[in-house]
């Protein structure tokens, strides 16, 4: 695997993980709405999450459409598909 | 902060005594766990299926009042007990389930059955991501991998 490659799919792993953490304190915060250090945490991962997805974005192309910003050209539809080796 | 409520008009009957165990059935109907009145069609000819319950169809401890049947008739069959029917409630030995399962080690035996309890979680200290998105859940005290073991709550 290239260096590239190997950089992109740390990246991604790290995205998986926070976005884990951010839907699981979700879940949490649903019955606990009160509760400040689940939400100091939700805001910290949920932080991390949208700057993991910018980076990524920057880089390699967008994950998700919320961090898809057209320029010249409608990158979203242009990266490999899933089933191409793309991530999105 | 326990997340079950104890309110008296919930429904649930752990004030109400239990029927001990009476010679003869009991003729009014019970409250709580004895709320079955099946008749037994079995041992009640004709017109006397009225409202005795069926001990076959209770579990526990009321399968001990089961009426003898051979030789007798009518109201009869309903005051006497055939001790050579009477039997033991069974419980079956499950090799899965150790000694220490059963009664006094359960922490939840003071509890009315047919509740459903869910103790209120506390945010502590969380996994670590990486672990987290291994494990399933942020939560230390969630993590149950699944062991195949059966048996008592580990």
């Amino acid at each position: 695997m290239k260096g590239n490659q190997m950089e992109q799919m740390k990246l991604f792993q790290w995205i998986n993980m926070v976005s884990f953490a951010v839907n699981d304190i979700v879940l949490y915060l649903d019955t606990h709405p009160m509760d400040q250090e689940a939400i100091a945490y939700f805001n910290h991962f949920r932080e991390v999450r949208m700057n993991a997805l910018k980076e990524y974005e920057n880089y390699y192309g967008p994950l998700t459409i919320d961090t898809a910003k057209p320029d010249q050209k409608w990158l979203w539809a242009m990266q490999p598909m899933p089933w191409e080796g793309g991530n999105c | 902060m326990a997340n079950y409520h104890t309110a008296s008009d919930c429904g649930c009957s752990q004030n109400t005594p239990q029927c001990p165990m009476p010679e003869k059935p009991c003729p009014a109907p019970m409250p709580g766990r004895q709320m079955m009145q099946k008749p037994c069609p079995a041992d009640m000819p004709g017109r006397q299926m009225m409202q005795k319950p069926c001990p076959a169809d209770m579990p526990g401890r009321q399968m001990m009042q089961k009426p003898c049947s051979a030789g007798m008739s009518g109201r009869q069959m309903m005051q006497k007990s055939c001790p050579a029917d009477i039997t033991q409630p069974k419980v079956p030995d499950c090799p899965s389930m150790p000694g220490n399962c059963r009664g006094d080690s359960d922490p939840l035996s003071d509890m009315p059955i047919a509740m459903a309890y869910v103790p209120w979680q506390f945010f502590h200290e969380t996994f670590d991501v990486d672990k987290a998105l291994q494990c399933g859940t942020i939560f230390p005290e969630l993590s149950k991998p699944f062991l195949g073991k059966g048996g008592c709550p580990k």
